[in-house]
């Protein structure tokens, strides 16, 4: 898995590539750990190119999204494949995050917070 | 001379339209590839609304169904198909009448056997398919319910008789069952759900299927975890919890 980050208006943006799988989860946790540590407050996480999550990068990013809730910060995903999407729906998560088509239109989400 | 000068730019521009032409493919290819296996999952999720209703059960089988194969050192590519046609296991669901299904309190004999007939039911739905993750579903729809004793169904077939990706499909189907909350029962610790699959080998389950799923214990574990994280905040989300976010 390949994770670029770049900071844009105060919107850290992680741009997520191949899958997210329980032997890649830790360097996914690891880039959560640093954006913590930096104390980013909004995430945009860019999901373009990612193929497959498993159960655990979906806990991954709820523990994520929780951790940033209590810091008062938010998470947003966007450019979700129809595959990403079919698991979000089936396990009922695309209730819990929230989820934008494009990165321009999460961004510009982000703007009102 | 003249005549190699005249070929070049053409010969440029005919490089760059295959490439084009190429890197198109490779687009229509993965949205073809992602819609198939979305498809897939969505088609699963269909036959656990009859029954339990639950999406996680089918990430989790797929999860179960690949730490096995790695714990067996399968290749990538059976893993892959594993993945998306382990979730389908139950798809004979669909056809068995809802009364049966849904029924609370004991069955008949004869409503057992009817239930019995989702694993033909569901093979039948893949006859034919000249689709690789399509015909490893039909064998494991067929034989997820078999056992390595020979006293499962619907053939009784024994031992390694039994389709490999059947076996790892019904270890990860009953572990699942055991540490899964369900109406009638309350789910098994972990190690009492780990004990039972070891009281079962060379019994329900093959015990190199067992030995596998053994040594892959500490990412089962991580999985069960992972999916027991997702259900609880979900259902934190769902009473109206304002920790929850999304609309």
């Amino acid at each position: 898995m390949q994770i670029n980050q770049k900071t844009k208006n105060g919107v850290v943006v992680c741009y997520l590539k191949g899958e997210i799988n329980i032997d890649t989860v830790p360097k996914l946790k690891e880039t959560f750990e640093i954006i913590l540590k930096n104390k980013f407050r909004k995430v945009l996480l860019s999901f373009k190119g990612v193929e497959y999550i498993d159960s655990l990068g979906i806990a991954t990013l709820i523990d994520f999204s929780k951790r940033l809730l209590k810091r008062e910060g938010i998470l947003f995903l966007c450019e979700l494949s129809s595959n990403l999407r079919s698991i979000f729906g089936i396990t009922k998560v695309d209730k819990v995050f929230k989820i934008y088509e494009t990165e321009e239109e999460a961004l510009k989400e982000f703007y009102g917070y | 001379m003249a005549t190699k000068n005249r070929i070049r730019p053409k010969y440029f521009e005919y490089q760059e339209k295959i490439k084009k032409t190429y890197q198109k493919l490779k687009e229509v290819y993965e949205e073809i590839k992602q819609s198939y296996t979305e498809i897939v999952f969505r088609f699963a999720l269909m036959a656990e609304y009859k029954d339990e209703a639950t999406g996680t059960h089918l990430v989790r089988i797929a999860d179960y169904s690949t730490e096995i194969a790695k714990g067996l050192n399968l290749s990538k590519k059976d893993r892959y198909y594993l993945r998306y046609a382990s979730p389908m296991h139950d798809i004979g669901k669909l056809i068995v009448p809802d009364n049966i299904l849904k029924k609370e309190g004991g069955l008949t004999p004869e409503e057992r056997e009817i239930i019995k007939k989702h694993t033909t039911l569901g093979a039948d739905i893949f006859k034919g398919s000249r689709s690789p993750i399509l015909k490893v579903a039909r064998v494991i729809a067929l034989t997820h319910h078999e056992r390595y004793d020979g006293t499962g169904y619907p053939q009784g077939l024994k031992g390694k008789q039994i389709p490999l990706f059947g076996r790892i499909v019904a270890l990860a189907d009953v572990f699942d069952a055991l540490t899964t909350k369900r109406p009638y029962k309350e789910p098994y610790p972990f190690e009492d759900a780990i004990l039972m699959v070891k009281q079962e080998a060379k019994r329900h389950f093959d015990p190199d299927i067992v030995r596998a799923f053994l040594r892959r214990k500490k990412n089962i574990k991580k999985i069960w975890q992972a999916t027991k994280d997702i259900e609880s905040f979900i259902a934190e989300y769902s009473f109206g919890n304002e920790k929850g976010q999304g609309s």
